[in-house]
């Protein structure tokens, strides 16, 4: 009986392969979607889209957005953090150890994760024709893709210089793929004129649900910013290059009008009437600064990159015994940089600035960015603030050279809910802030300035950020110079947005200053305790080196240019 | 046999006769000689006839496949010779796929070897007992861990860069096994084992055969009663090579030293650890718990660990029906300490498995015989899995306690008050994590059914049979895995005494909470075929073919079924034995192409030429018994496809929670566009050239193998490495690589009984196998020196060291080096291409293959009386490790080492093995580079029968005793930094997979 089976069996096996071959060796749908799928349904193509907000966040770090243990933060890599994950980018680039950095991580990945983006933008490009949604939703939804398209253009050129500009172009298998650069000013135009024309159609505001998506003065923050970058120094002046890449990398010569144009931008947002610094000087002085950190959504924010509810910063920002991990470290450059609380730097005469007790008094921003020693913070147990030890040797969190301790005797605490620990206490909702209003005004102060020097409206965009700062008196000294006024600017962007963005890594390469900044020793403050008394010696942790200028602009990757001829890769790589 | 008289004669003899076999049948082609007068000799003819005149009265008679005999020649000038079959020569078989042949008359590259040796080896998995016994088989142990301690084998080496596609095929009785189960079977189960290497041999298994075949055959019933063996054994394993750290005085003198080195504050770097006084306390150990010196290694390891197996066979049937039928058991204990724990679990790392076979075969009548064998194998394999939230997650055991994560003054295994020692942001106490620390346990079912029927058609012509077989498998696996994030360790605090907490938030055992397991989707394969056989002789011509048809259905889990379709076919034919050629040819289909790629043809010719069945060989060479030439040339494929099944598909994702639109956040779906599609995708294909020989010398009592072989691996599915990445594509394989691989091996047989009482035999093995990427997709601009194409699968690169920098003068004089601040005593690299600056450019190709490009095994034993004793010597050659991570110091990757004892100083500049410490020399480079050959005694067997007499009287047939060893010594020149020469190469796994073990076992074995 068996034998009949398995011999009837056997013999079909040979006997039925014509009739079955097609079906047996088929693939077995099992329910997988595919281009054609995605596009023929409006949810997953409006969610398709939601494929390139999701990666943003690469942007905002210098490697691996906000997964795994890679967020290197672009601060680490400037005069104010120290990177504490041994394997960081940053740690490599801090001391110009570049034998082999043309092919780092910091610009792979951006090139990678970037370009990335923009094809995805493509692909939702060239299908949202066909995509079952209405023209009102299509125009917006294409208008949104546009405006991310140019914002990760704006991302590459700031760390490359000019790049390849693929337009709308969808690659495929079996493309030529090899093109060369596009210069500085294509690569400019390009992100400005696709900006502009996106402005007119996409709205003020959303509706509660689809907020996070970019506005009309989303739009027009990141054209400040974009032009802002244009009318600094490292490109708007003739850079000392010769040959193509000199178009590469800058404009071939000064134009002041660049400065003009910036200011006027940023003008556009701020009469858009719609964004006003959060300020609340009331409950503590600077409270608005501290307080517009940790909101998911106030008058000051313009473009953000959402995130989910949690405690993101907490947990990579935090000592250990708060359940953090201390990802970053403020350097001792930054906290000297903070003024007292009557707004003198700790240099100036009469700013009542004690050495041995350096902490009081200072700028109110200070108290809200760093964690220094003995500070207060959350306690899990007793739920209550209780101080932070830093000192050396401390049992608990401490300083010392180990992982996850500060080496240089601070920690970060900027955008960290004073309720939460890492793994405890309240539940942040905020996003990754792009642009707020004082970065709008700062810039608007800045391109005017060097535009037409310091008038009375860069006095008042200025000093706007300083009370709300929670400084008294906030006001400047009266008659500064143009140059004078250069220099409060960049002190009150370094303060305002420390460990913000790539705030202050883009901003001293921009001005040109990265090489007198991260070029020598580096320093903190190691706290000893005898008894109850603690006694301060500042330190250098690290001696850290710049290569000028081969450092002011990222290495096309390695690997890149040697597949394609035609990139020229920037001097000094 | 012979017929004589009994009177001799001085003068010549007209001899006349006749030769036959036992059944009296004429035998032609005999070699008939006299003996004092070899040149004197003819040969029978095809009546088995001959006649020789001979002036002595003795005469040799010789014939393949026949035991030689001298005869002496009495009164009878015309004798009748009866020949003996020479079971040992004739009828010898090799397994091949889906028969087997005679060896004198196969075509192919095969090597093989019995159950009966592979029981010699005390290893738990097959993969390491095959080590050094089949030339062509190269073989990589890089972990002892019980379970999961197989080697990677390749068949002559490796000829794909992509990974998986190097996995030879697994034949058990002519039904595919994934490669995972091979280590799952039990060697008391196993007849034979052949690796099938050339076209030839493997083109019948077409898409699938590239990377070789390995076929194994299992045990079969016996005519007669039953017979009934037990064998039980118990072992010791011991680790290879132990991992020596310095004590904490001497580490710690260095680790000052280095930082000092590096311009950092000792005191700063090493707080509390390196002032005088506390320099002072670690040399006295006067206080182990403020300055400890722990050799963790002792405190978390056995000395050894048990290993225990158990097997019962019962073997017998009658004329038609016939049964061999076996359990087995294997216990294998690891080598954890067992420690005092409150609760009541296993963490220490365990293999259990039982393996149960029943093979039955009967013939319902003469022309059909069934088969039904039935297999099954239960396996559990344990293993910690501890927490440590400061490092990043649960580290594998070994890294923990062997690498610079831990060293032996950073905090004492237990504190003066019995609580567990720790360190705030340091690895957490190993011997705590052995209390606390939760296992991570995975049972894994598996079974076999293997159904045949073979009907012989006699009715329709002679020699023709049909077979069909039904083979399905079923592989279910679940896994358990428990864990506890952390538990109470207390850090002393020097200046107080005070013992502090080093989690605050934490002063109880947590409990042990479940972190993740669950059942795998079972695996399911079910395999029919039909096979259609003929085998006949025609006078001198005989024919032999088969053709098959193959269908398998793969199911696992929810991923997409796979689908196989094949068809295969043999013709061979030889005339006298002496001309043989062969066919093969596979024509196979499988789901992961697109239709117009799906199916292909891989044929394959081989031919033989059995010079020494020539009459004018026999004639005039007398050393040589049998020569046999034989080459093979074909194709044959490997559909081995790693991660997407189809890769013509591009796959869009759909994740949860993509992205958090909304005043209140809400998680959104996100729609990921996947790896690009590639339609032409297809098999990866291998032109394999074979040429060989074998031979029998001084008569029979030494076998020669050799062969040479020269493959071609193309269309190896590679990544498009020249497509930029600003085309912001994901991109699929394509068919475009290309790499050579070419070697040969020899092995050498040496059998010979000297009387009833002692027989000996020698054997040799060698394999070389040295592999080259032809093409690869590797950009234009690439330096030479970079390019991998030319170059050797896995070649590695690095600088080219040129000893250390002597002085400042020196370094002033050398090319200048980007990006580090160099002192003497760092290591100088050489400037390879010419433009006076070191940096990456520089890199070039260093060192030898991690799979070695040579292996060898020897082999020698002897039986006399009631003994037997045999060892096996195994080694591998070109091959290299870098040792750049393994021997840092004052990180996480090394810990201090006898090697950093002679590191470079000013004083010792010229006798200095090691750079300075502190410096910046740990990129890779030819100083970190050592050659991992090594030679090893892999296996001894020393056994004893029970005189006869006395097992008689204990009604037992047959009774053994037996010690034997697994790597039992093991030189090499990697003795300075501890690791197994089989190791990983050049990554941290060095240290962190479990060390390979030797293994001291003592086993009887009753039958009766």
């Amino acid at each position: 009986m068996m034998v009949t089976v398995g011999l009837g069996l056997a013999i079909w096996t040979t006997g039925c392969k014509k009739a079955s071959d097609k079906s047996f060796l088929d693939p077995t749908d099992i329910g997988q979607m595919n281009e054609k799928t995605v596009f023929a349904d409006s949810a997953l193509s409006i969610q398709f889209l939601n494929s390139v907000y999701g990666d943003l966040n690469k942007t905002y770090f210098m490697q691996n957005g906000t997964t795994g243990a890679g967020i290197w933060a672009f601060s680490d890599a400037t005069d104010d953090g120290e990177a504490r994950w041994s394997s960081g980018f940053s740690q490599g680039y801090n001391m110009a150890n570049v034998a082999k950095a043309s092919d780092n991580d910091f610009s792979r990945a951006t090139w990678r994760d970037t370009y990335l983006l923009i094809r995805r933008v493509n692909v939702f490009l060239d299908n949202l024709p066909r995509a079952p949604l209405s023209e009102v939703k299509k125009t917006r939804l294409k208008a949104e893709s546009r405006f991310l398209r140019a914002f990760a253009y704006y991302h590459l050129l700031r760390t490359f210089g000019g790049v390849p500009l693929l337009g709308d172009k969808k690659y495929g298998l079996l493309d030529d793929f090899l093109v060369p650069r596009n210069t500085f000013t294509q690569t400019m135009d390009y992100i400005e004129s696709e900006l502009n024309a996106v402005v007119p159609i996409l709205p003020l505001q959303h509706l509660p649900e689809d907020f996070g998506r970019p506005t009309r003065g989303a739009v027009l923050a990141i054209k400040a910013k974009l032009l802002l970058m244009a009318a600094s120094p490292l490109y708007n002046e003739s850079n000392p290059n010769s040959g193509p890449i000199k178009s590469i990398l800058g404009y071939d010569s000064y134009d002041a009008n660049r400065w003009k144009k910036a200011a006027d931008a940023a003008k556009a947002v701020m009469d858009m009437g719609l964004y006003s610094l959060v300020e609340d000087n009331t409950t503590a002085p600077g409270y608005g600064y501290y307080d517009m950190g940790i909101q998911r959504m106030n008058s000051e924010y313009i473009f953000q990159i959402m995130m989910p509810p949690g405690r993101f910063y907490e947990t990579y920002m935090l000592p250990a015994s708060r359940g953090g991990q201390n990802y970053g470290n403020p350097t001792q450059q930054l906290v000297d940089d903070y003024p007292m609380k009557n707004g003198k730097l700790i240099s100036e005469s009469g700013s009542g600035y004690v050495e041995t007790n350096p902490y009081a008094n200072r700028d109110p921003r200070f108290y809200y960015t760093v964690l220094y020693n003995q500070a207060l913070w959350l306690d899990r147990t007793s739920l209550t603030k209780k101080p932070v030890d830093l000192y050396a040797l401390a049992p608990g969190d401490g300083m010392s050279t180990a992982p996850y301790n500060t080496v240089t005797g601070y920690l970060w605490r900027r955008f960290c809910n004073e309720n939460a620990g890492g793994n405890y206490g309240v539940t942040s909702q905020i996003g990754l802030v792009v642009s707020r209003y004082a970065d709008i005004l700062l810039g608007y102060a800045e391109a005017t300035n060097e535009f037409q020097g310091a008038g009375p409206e860069v006095y008042q965009a200025v000093e706007a950020v300083r009370k709300r700062a929670g400084l008294v008196p906030y006001a400047l000294s009266t008659g500064l110079s143009k140059e004078q006024m250069r220099e409060v600017i960049r002190h009150e962007r370094r303060i305002e947005f420390a460990n913000e963005e790539g705030h202050r890594f883009f901003d001293i390469l921009r001005w040109k200053i990265a090489e007198n900044l991260i070029n020598g020793p580096m320093g903190g403050m190691r706290w000893t305790k005898t008894g109850s008394a603690f006694t301060g010696a500042r330190i250098t942790f690290e001696t850290r080196k710049f290569n000028s200028p081969q450092m002011y602009y990222q290495p096309i990757p390695l690997q890149e240019v040697n597949k394609n001829s035609q990139l020229l890769q920037n001097p000094g790589w | 046999m012979l017929c004589l008289g009994t009177t001799a004669f001085a003068q010549q003899i007209a001899l006349s006769g006749k030769v036959t076999d036992k059944d009296g049948q004429p035998i032609p082609q005999v070699t008939i000689r006299e003996t004092a007068n070899p040149k004197n000799g003819t040969f029978s003819n095809h009546n088995g006839a001959f006649s020789l005149n001979i002036n002595s009265n003795k005469i040799s008679v010789s014939m393949m496949g026949f035991e030689s005999q001298v005869i002496t020649i009495g009164n009878n000038h015309k004798i009748t010779i009866k020949m003996i079959d020479n079971s040992a020569d004739m009828d010898e078989v090799v397994v091949v796929g889906y028969a087997k042949q005679k060896k004198i008359t196969n075509t192919g590259a095969i090597s093989s070897i019995t159950g009966k040796e592979l029981r010699q080896s005390p290893a738990a998995s097959i993969q390491n007992s095959l080590a050094g016994r089949l030339p062509g088989l190269f073989q990589q142990q890089t972990s002892g861990q019980p379970g999961k301690d197989a080697a990677n084998i390749y068949i002559r080496g490796i000829s794909s860069y992509t990974t998986n596609p190097n996995r030879p095929l697994v034949i058990v009785d002519d039904v595919e096994f994934q490669y995972d189960q091979l280590n799952q079977i039990d060697p008391n189960e196993v007849e034979s084992i052949s690796i099938l290497k050339d076209a030839s041999t493997t083109a019948i298994y077409g898409i699938k055969g590239a990377n070789g075949v390995i076929v194994i055959t299992t045990r079969r019933g016996k005519e007669g009663p039953a017979v009934i063996t037990f064998r039980t054994e118990a072992g010791l394993q011991m680790p290879t090579i132990l991992r020596k750290s310095l004590g904490s005085y001497e580490s710690l003198l260095l680790l000052k030293e280095q930082a000092i080195n590096a311009k950092q504050d000792p005191n700063v770097a090493f707080p509390g650890l390196v002032s005088d006084e506390a320099l002072e306390h670690f040399r006295l150990g006067d206080d182990p718990f403020r300055y400890p010196n722990v050799n963790w290694y002792d405190e978390v390891m056995k000395k050894s660990a048990v290993q225990l197996r158990n097997n019962i066979d019962i073997n017998g049937g009658t004329k038609s029906l016939r049964y061999f039928i076996s359990a087995g058991s294997i216990y294998q204990n690891g080598i954890l300490k067992d420690v005092d724990r409150k609760e009541d679990f296993d963490n220490n790392y365990y293999l259990k498995r039982y393996n149960i076979r029943s093979n039955i075969d009967l013939d319902v009548n003469k022309n059909l015989s069934l088969k039904l064998d039935l297999s099954t194998r239960f396996s559990e394999i344990n293993e910690p899995n501890l927490p440590d939230p400061m490092a990043g997650g649960a580290l594998p055991f070994w890294r923990r306690i062997s690498s610079g994560l831990l060293g032996p003054w950073v905090y004492p295994v237990r504190n003066a008050d019995g609580s567990y020692g720790g360190k705030k942001a340091g690895s957490l106490n190993p011997v705590g994590a052995l209390e606390y620390g939760g296992y991570k346990r995975s049972y894994s079912n598996d079974l076999n059914i293997n159904l045949s029927a073979d009907q012989k058609l006699g009715f329709i012509t002679e020699g023709l049979s049909i077979k069909g077989v039904i083979a399905y498998t079923n592989k279910s696996q679940f896994r358990r895995e428990m864990t506890r994030g952390r538990f109470p360790v207390y850090s002393l605090i020097p200046e107080t005494g005070v013992l502090d907490p080093v989690y605050p938030e934490l002063l109880r055992i947590e409990p042990l909470v479940r972190s993740s397991g669950d059942y795998d989707a079972p695996f399911r394969r079910l395999n029919l075929q039909a096979i259609l056989n003929y085998g006949r002789q025609f006078g001198d011509h005989n024919v032999y073919g088969l053709v098959l048809s193959n269908r398998t259905s793969d199911i696992d889990g929810a991923r997409a079924p796979g689908n196989f379709q094949g068809y295969a076919g043999r013709v061979g034919y030889n005339f006298k034995s002496r001309y043989l050629i062969e066919f093969n040819a596979g024509y196979n289909g499988s789901d992961r192409f697109k239709a117009k790629n799906r199916f292909g043809l891989f044929p394959a010719v081989s031919a033989g030429w059995n010079i020494s069945e020539e009459p004018f060989f026999k004639k005039n060479i007398r050393v040589i018994n049998y020569l046999k030439f034989r080459g093979s040339y074909g194709t044959v494929g490997s559909d081995e496809i790693i991660a997407n099944r189809y890769l013509y598909e591009e796959v869009y994702n759909v994740a949860s929670n993509g992205y958090y639109f909304g005043e209140t956040p809400t998680g959104q779906p996100r729609v990921t566009p996947g790896t690009l599609g590639n339609d032409d995708v297809r098999w990866e294909k291998e032109h394999k050239m074979n040429i060989g020989l074998d031979m029998k010398l001084f008569d029979s009592k030494l076998e020669v193998t050799a062969d040479y072989f020269d493959n071609l691996r193309y269309d190896i599915l590679s990544a498009r490495e020249t497509v930029p990445l600003y085309s912001g594509l994901d991109l699929p394989p394509v068919n475009k690589g290309r790499v050579s691989n070419k070697g040969f091996e020899l092995e050498l047989n040496h059998r010979n009984q000297i009387n009833d009482h002692f027989q000996y035999f020698i054997r040799a093995n060698a394999s070389f196998a040295r592999n080259k990427i032809l093409f690869r997709d590797e950009p234009d601009g690439v330096a030479a020196n970079l390019k991998k194409t030319g170059r050797p699968v896995g070649q590695l690169f690095g600088y080219i060291s040129e000893g250390f920098y002597y002085d400042e003068a020196d370094i002033a004089n050398s090319p200048k080096v980007l990006g580090k601040t160099l002192l003497p005593g760092d290591l100088k690299y050489k400037d390879v291409n010419g433009d006076g600056v070191i940096d990456g450019n520089d890199v070039a190709p260093i060192g030898n293959p991690e799979i070695p490009e040579i292996t060898y095994g020897f082999s020698a034993g002897f039986s006399y009386r009631d003994f037997d004793f045999s060892f096996l010597l195994q080694g591998a050659g070109r091959s290299s490790v870098s040792s750049n991570t393994l021997l840092q110091i004052g990180n996480v990757n090394g810990i201090p080492s006898a090697i950093h004892l002679k590191r470079w100083t000013p004083e010792t500049r010229d006798v200095a093995e090691y750079p300075r410490l502190g410096g910046v020399s740990f990129d890779a480079s030819t100083f970190w580079l050592r050659p991992a050959d090594y030679i090893r005694l892999k296996n001894v067997e020393l056994g004893y029968h029970l005189p006869k007499s006395l097992s008689k009287r204990l009604r037992l047939m047959d009774v053994r005793f037996y010690a034997n060893g697994l790597n039992l010594f093991t030189l090499n020149k990697l003795k300075i930094y501890d690791v197994d020469p089989e190791v990983k190469r050049g990554t941290t796994q060095a240290y962190e997979n479990y060390p390979q073990m030797k293994i001291v076992n003592f086993g009887v074995q009753v039958t009766f």
